[in-house]
């Protein structure tokens, strides 16, 4: 590896080390200027450190780089600004309060397991599958933003109706997107 | 108001939110730890594998009549003849060369001849636990995704139920509250790393329901076989008509990429219907500064060029699609790369785990439930341990062992009930395992010429298992 490059690598990976230091030093208030200041200051340490990747291995992987190297810097400031408290002995004793479930919970759970995981998986596959012919773009890349798409739907899906208190109204909104979509598809 | 006020979701949300990552958690958990720990140690297969084979001949310069005379010796110890036969061409990570058919696979010397098979038991049932959790492939690679697209809703709801993302972007409390302190692991954990947990999530779902959504699409249109949808996504094979001869010739075609396309690396051949009419060659190439697994280059027998598959120029779906592998396994850039994978798989895991814990602290009563997940915890090491132990005896069956560890694992911790005396036993089981390994290591290769990565891999062992001893020492004394 060329001096150059091994500099280059060391100021990549420094300029992300102090894009995180900057939002670090504002989220403690230590900042001699102000917080805004500071996390804009760590936002061009950052850009700069995505300019200097891409310099070395081109975008793509300058992207991956940007967004996984600063996590072990924040981890490290993370680990360093720790508060200890009394570090008591190790019990195995729960405080024992009862939060026990009935069987209409139960059935409620089942009930809720159902529509948000097997129900919501197959309204997303059939709602990707009618994205996939109809979204307006070229064949391969419906078909690949359709399939990316799915576990984004399907998680976005199932997250919404585990939120819903309201299971009826959840359920019924997935069979109503589903019979859409599987209508869509048959009349094609 | 400032922006990072009007974006602070209601309280209503919050809590919904949290209750909706609560429950995905708690169904997944289990499962999710251990398809993160076994990903975590699988993005590492390759150095696994030559430690497993560590007297495998290794270099990186050889000869193209070599390989093409490896490639005839192959098919003319087959008994039948493959629709393809591979030969993998050295990398850093992986300085040797292998052929395969489907069902059979052979090292290459450097003279060209064939030396012994790949023999990988623990790498290949860390591999298929991770991609099938050892179930059939297509039922487990199915399932294996959905965990993919359930850590993107666990993403989704987890911002959501956040809201002093910003306020609480460094706080650590270690050593109150049990609550308080795996919250905060499992939340500083979490947010920073979101971006890496949201491309493997992405990634791994995608990698498995591709599948799902290419026979939905031929389902839904009568004109589309799943092959045709497979061929328009990835690019079809090309049409050849050529000699009927047995004579691969691999010279001009490399010539060819040194010529035209002299950044593309070659990382394997892929002989194509040998000795039929539409035979022909493709080699593979990685390309600097792309993503993509690799672009692939067609020729006819003779070494004449015939097309490219449009891998690293063709639709950006195509490239989207073909980057997904090296972005999910971390397989780019280097060992570093590697390493910063297997530091963020491992805090998946450690998110995982801390996520149930929340959940069990919460609860306030102990129930078998506490000592299974004990059990699994602290059993998944112990038998992937005892797996990689076995190894060294049995040829097959490793699955089996590794399940039946884990489930002995478990049953332990229930007999026990004590979760910290649980918990040493099985990681101090887990420490005199790996030093173990590594004594029954050596006294096999002993005499042969055991490579660094090797023994790069034994010291690590060894010092998870050195620390491993001494963090039980602590514990023990605390009881």
């Amino acid at each position: 590896m060329a001096i150059k490059e091994i500099l280059l690598w060391l100021a990549a990976l420094m300029t992300s080390g102090l894009g995180v230091a900057c939002l670090y030093l504002s989220w403690k208030g230590l900042s001699a200027v102000s917080k805004r200041i500071t996390r804009i200051v760590a936002l061009v340490f950052l850009y700069l450190s995505f300019y200097i990747f891409k310099e070395l291995v081109g975008w793509e992987f300058a992207l991956v780089f940007v967004a996984i190297i600063p996590v072990l810097f924040a981890w490290v400031l993370t680990f360093a600004n720790r508060q200890i408290k009394n570090n008591k002995k190790i019990t195995n004793k729960v405080p024992a309060i009862d939060n026990k479930t009935g069987w209409l919970t139960r059935v409620k759970d089942i009930w809720r397991f159902i529509v948000a995981i097997p129900l919501a998986l197959i309204i997303s596959v059939l709602l990707c599958t009618v994205l996939a012919f109809y979204l307006p773009m070229g064949e391969i890349n419906r078909v690949i933003l359709a399939t990316f798409l799915l576990p984004i739907l399907w998680g976005g899906l199932c997250s919404w109706v585990l939120a819903d208190g309201q299971f009826k109204r959840s359920g019924l909104t997935l069979l109503i997107l589903g019979m859409a979509s599987f209508t869509t598809l048959y009349l094609m | 108001m400032s922006l990072i006020n009007q974006l602070k979701p209601s309280s209503q949300l919050v809590k919904t939110s949290l209750s909706s990552h609560s429950w995905l958690g708690i169904v997944i958990g289990a499962l999710m730890y251990v398809i993160c720990l076994s990903g975590t140690l699988v993005v590492f297969f390759e150095e696994f594998e030559r430690w497993e084979q560590p007297l495998v001949e290794e270099y990186l310069d050889y000869e193209i009549e070599n390989i093409q005379s490896s490639i005839l010796q192959v098919q003319s110890k087959v008994d039948v003849v493959p629709k393809t036969i591979y030969a993998v061409l050295p990398t850093v990570a992986v300085p040797r060369i292998h052929v395969a058919t489907d069902e059979e696979e052979w090292f290459v010397n450097k003279d060209g001849s064939l030396a012994e098979s790949p023999h990988v038991p623990w790498t290949e049932m860390l591999k298929e636990l991770h991609i099938y959790l050892h179930l059939p492939s297509t039922l487990g690679i199915i399932i294996v995704a959905c965990f993919g697209a359930f850590l993107v809703g666990l993403i989704i709801t987890g911002l959501l139920a956040h809201p002093k993302i910003f306020k609480d972007a460094f706080k650590l409390r270690i050593g109150g509250s049990a609550h308080l302190e795996q919250a905060d692991i499992h939340n500083r954990l979490g947010v920073w790393g979101t971006p890496f947990y949201f491309i493997i999530g992405l990634t791994g779902a995608y990698i498995g329901l591709v599948g799902i959504m290419g026979y939905s699409i031929s389902a839904s249109d009568v004109d589309k076989s799943l092959d045709d949808v497979i061929a328009a996504v990835y690019g079809a094979d090309p049409v050849v008509l050529t000699k009927n001869d047995n004579t691969i010739e691999l010279e001009p075609a490399f010539e060819y990429l040194a010529a035209q396309h002299p950044a593309a690396t070659p990382i394997y051949i892929a002989y194509q219907n040998p000795g039929k009419d539409n035979q022909y060659f493709e080699v593979a190439a990685t390309l600097p500064e792309r993503l993509i697994y690799s672009e692939i280059y067609r020729f006819n027998i003779d070494g004449s060029f015939i097309n490219h598959q449009q891998l690293s120029d063709g639709a950006a779906g195509r490239q989207l699609a073909y980057s997904v592998y090296r972005l999910h396994f971390g397989h780019f850039g280097g060992f570093g790369v590697k390493v910063l994978y297997g530091l963020l798989g491992l805090a998946l895991s450690v998110i995982s785990v801390t996520g149930i814990n929340i959940w069990l602290t919460k609860r306030k009563r102990t129930t078998p439930i506490n000592h299974i997940w004990t059990g699994i915890v602290w059993g998944m090491p112990t038998a992937l341990m005892v797996a990689l132990f076995c190894s060294f005896i049995i040829k097959d069956g490793l699955p089996i062992i590794f399940w039946a560890s884990l489930i002995i694992c478990i049953v332990f911790c229930l007999i026990i009930k004590k979760h910290t005396l649980s918990r040493l036993i099985l990681m101090t089981t887990s420490a005199f395992l790996a030093i173990s390994v590594i004594v029954v290591y050596y006294l096999i290769h002993q005499g042969g010429e055991v490579t660094a990565v090797a023994h790069g891999i034994n010291l690590m062992i060894l010092l998870v298992g050195l620390i491993t001893l001494y963090r039980q020492r602590i514990q023990f004394n605390r009881l």
